[in-house]
Parts: structure tokens; C-alpha cells; sequence
């Protein structure tokens, strides 16, 4: 029962540093990320947490985590609200779906943060596309964009996949 | 499909979508100052992003001083030579100062368009997704800035205040391509006077701004200086933004387009310096 308790604490704790340790390195590390020729690297810690989470903890629960942070990104970062919203229920939403049908093992786990993380950056494109933000084409979004942040996002996932799954089974208990 | 969609998926699906674009509709017709339950959830968030932000840079101040160590040598012999001729500047300076100080009196100016206070801040973090190029800062209404000010880094401009909240506020910088927010009046010292014209638009292959709508009959160089004119009615005049780099025709061949290097470095910002002028906008 105190298991239970602790992660329900933990959960919110731990999405929150994702949302602002993304923000943080992409402040630091900005030269690095955005290089000159305009590939952009995003760095998206709070999906990989996000996907993490979503074992542990019930699915209903899960999307409401979703929409409160979604909400504090749009609100934080953005400054438009109705994108990350719409957004981060869907992850956890698929990675359920997902996580139906396989058997959870590091190798599939980081597929799903890859689908979900190419879910996530497409329909901000499209997002971002209607809204006027950026005119670059499919194409330059595929190469620039798409490429960059999934490679980015694979380096952090090898590096905080079994930190995080030790910190996550702790607070769980097991 | 109906077994995949049921009818009650469908609906939730439907109002979400409604409600999301809704809300994107209504935020973007937004004037900068947000409802008081984001601008709380904002300043909570900021507060808990200095406590992340505060060690980090104190770390990455320790490496720089390191790194700086280094060289102390050879900037040492540098500074040396630069230092005798510094002092017959500062006196001269000091003299045109008191000098134009009288001018005005004179000529009973209260306030011109260079004169201007400047507030200093701390970047807590950037937006991740580089779509909207914004960054945090850890100043807010309650040590007076407002929607609009200018945001210097380094020596050059980068941005302008789009969202205040009472503990931080959100500066987006030039180089974002929305078309509403990025422009910013500038002009060109040339030895024909001053030229003006419009920074509209990145390069971002090439990382330089672009000037629009210069007029045709002058000729500007490489390397000539521009800056802000102040006649956009919020900046003040003569904050530099960068050096022109090329020169040509725009696609109509009715002005001329200049690309100018910007004077700081838009992937390095940590420190900003918000700068209000004092001269009434008149708006």
C-alpha cells in the first residue's frame, strides 16, 4: 500500500524534472543542438518519462498526468495552448495500445518512445505548418528535423533507460 | 471502423479536438498578459527551473573562468597595448557627454529616442521544440517589464518581450519566422546619413538576418553597421543588431535586401538586458 502512495507522488516528480531538464539543456547545449545549417535536435526527455511511467501507473490516470502537463509545457514553453495537450494524452494513449499487444523488454520500450516521439514531432509540424510558424517542407522537416531529434533521443535513452527503470521499480516497490 | 471507434470514443475524440483548437484560437489572440491561473502555473514552474537552472550555471561559469585562465597571457599583453589609448577616449567621452548634456538643456529636450534604462536577467530555459524560438527569463512585471520591450545579449539585439508574468517573462527572438512579431525597424549608418529599412526574416542556412525595403539610391557596403532606428515606436534608437554581409535586389527589383550578421550569438544566451525606453511611444 505505502508502494502505491510513493509512486503516486514520484510520477508527477518525475514528469516535471523531464519537462524542465528538456528545457534546461536546450538553453546549455543550444549551439550544439541547433546547428548552422538548420538541423534542430530536440531534446524529449519528458517522452521517453512519459512512456515509462505509463507501466506502472493505471491508464486513466496516466492521461490526466498528461493533460496537466501538457498544459504546463504549452503554457511554460510555448506560450500557445491546445498543442502539447492535444498531444501527450495521445502518447500515453498509444503506448498503451502498444503495450498490449508486446511483451515489455528494453529493445521494445525504445520503440515505442521512437513511434511516439515521430508521432509527436510530425503532428507539430503540421501543427506548427497551420499556424504559420515555419515554412520549411516535408522534406527538410524528414532530414532536418525528425532525423536529428530521434538520434538525440536514442543517446538519452541508452543513457537514462536503466537509471530511470531502477528509480521507477523502487518507488514501485518491487 | 465502428469497432474501433466506438461511440462514445467518437465523441470524446470530437470535443477534444474542438476544445484543443479552441483553446490554440483563443491563446494566440492573446495580448501577452495570460490568465491569472497560467501566469501562476508559469511563475511556479519558473521558480522550480531557477533551482535547476542556478547550479547548472554557476558550473558552467567555473569551466568558462577555467577556460579563460588559459589564455590570460596573451589577453593580458592585448589589453596592455589597448589601455594607452582608452584613457584619451574615456576623457574625450566624458567631455561630449557633459557636452551634449548642455545641448539639451538648451535646447529644453526631455527625452530623445537613445535614451533608454536597462534591466538585467538570467535565461532559466529555452523551448525545446525550436518551432517558436523563445526563451525564460527569470525577470517579470513585478521589476517592471512589459510587453514589447527590446532584449539585448552580448552587445546586439535578439528579441522582444511577448509574454509577462509576475516572476518571469517569455522573450521571443528575431529569428523566429512569425511574421507578426519578428520585425523590427533598423537603419544603416552609411556616409549618406542614415538608410532605413525592415529586419524581416532568417536565414537560417546561413544565419544571418534579413534587412528589407532599403531604397535603391544608396549603396551600402559590406561591413557597415546596423541598428535599431527607434522609429518602430517601441525600441529605442542605436542598439546594434549586426553588420551587413551582402547586398542585393529584392525578387521585384524595387528595393534593395541586405543580409546582416547578426552581433550576438542567438545559440549562446544566458544573460539578457531588457532595455525600456524613456521616450513616450505615443501609441
Amino acid at each position: 500500500m505505502s508502494g502505491k502512495w510513493k509512486i503516486n507522488v514520484f510520477a508527477p516528480m518525475l514528469i516535471l524534472f523531464g519537462l524542465l531538464v528538456d528545457g534546461l539543456i536546450s538553453g546549455i547545449f543550444s549551439e550544439y543542438l541547433y546547428t548552422e545549417n538548420g538541423n534542430v535536435m530536440v531534446p524529449r526527455l519528458i517522452i521517453l518519462i512519459l512512456v515509462m511511467v505509463s507501466f506502472y501507473l493505471p491508464r486513466n490516470k496516466m492521461i490526466i498526468y498528461a493533460i496537466i502537463f501538457g498544459f504546463l509545457y504549452d503554457s511554460y514553453y510555448v506560450g500557445v495552448l491546445g498543442i502539447y495537450v492535444a498531444i501527450f494524452p495521445l502518447i500515453v494513449y498509444v503506448t498503451d495500445k502498444l503495450n498490449q499487444v508486446l511483451n515489455p523488454n528494453p529493445i521494445t520500450i525504445g520503440m515505442m518512445v521512437f513511434i511516439n516521439l515521430s508521432i509527436l514531432e510530425t503532428m507539430l509540424y503540421w501543427i506548427y505548418k497551420i499556424l504559420g510558424f515555419t515554412m520549411i517542407d516535408m522534406n527538410t522537416f524528414m532530414a532536418g528535423r525528425l532525423g536529428p531529434t530521434l538520434l538525440l533521443n536514442l543517446v538519452f535513452f541508452i543513457v537514462a533507460f536503466y537509471p530511470l527503470k531502477k528509480a521507477i521499480l523502487k518507488m514501485t516497490g518491487n | 471502423m465502428r469497432q474501433f471507434f466506438s461511440n462514445k470514443k467518437l465523441i470524446i475524440l470530437l470535443v477534444s479536438v474542438i476544445v484543443c483548437l479552441g483553446l490554440i484560437a483563443y491563446s494566440i489572440s492573446g495580448n501577452g498578459r495570460p490568465p491569472i491561473v497560467q501566469r501562476f502555473g508559469n511563475d511556479i514552474t519558473a521558480v522550480t527551473g531557477r533551482l535547476l537552472s542556478k547550479p547548472t550555471n554557476a558550473v558552467i561559469k567555473f569551466v568558462d573562468s577555467v577556460e579563460n585562465l588559459k589564455n590570460t597571457y596573451k589577453e593580458n599583453q592585448l589589453l596592455k597595448s589597448k589601455i594607452d589609448g582608452l584613457y584619451e577616449t574615456e576623457v574625450e567621452l566624458g567631455n561630449l557627454k557633459q557636452d551634449n548634456q548642455k545641448m539639451k538643456e538648451q535646447l529644453e529636450l526631455q527625452d530623445t529616442l537613445s535614451d533608454y534604462k536597462k534591466i538585467n536577467g538570467t535565461v532559466i530555459s529555452r523551448n525545446p521544440d525550436n518551432w517558436i524560438n523563445q526563451v525564460i527569463v527569470d525577470r517579470g512585471s513585478q521589476s517592471g517589464i512589459t510587453v514589447g520591450l527590446s532584449v539585448m545579449a552580448d552587445n546586439g539585439l535578439i528579441g522582444r518581450v511577448i509574454e509577462v508574468n509576475p516572476a518571469s517573462s517569455k522573450v521571443q527572438l528575431i529569428t523566429t519566422s512569425d511574421q507578426n512579431n519578428s520585425r523590427v525597424a533598423a537603419s544603416v549608418s552609411s556616409k549618406e546619413g542614415f538608410v532605413h529599412g525592415i529586419i524581416n526574416g532568417y536565414d537560417s542556412e546561413t544565419n544571418r538576418l534579413i534587412m528589407k525595403q532599403i531604397t535603391t539610391e544608396v549603396v551600402l557596403k559590406k561591413g557597415d553597421q546596423v541598428m535599431t532606428s527607434g522609429l518602430g515606436g517601441i525600441s529605442p534608437s542605436s542598439l546594434l543588431i549586426g553588420s551587413i554581409d551582402e547586398v542585393k535586389l529584392d525578387s521585384h527589383g524595387l528595393s534593395q535586401e541586405a543580409y546582416v550578421v547578426p552581433a550576438s550569438d542567438f545559440d549562446d544566451i544566458r544573460y539578457v538586458t531588457f532595455i525600456q525606453r524613456t521616450a513616450e511611444s505615443g501609441e
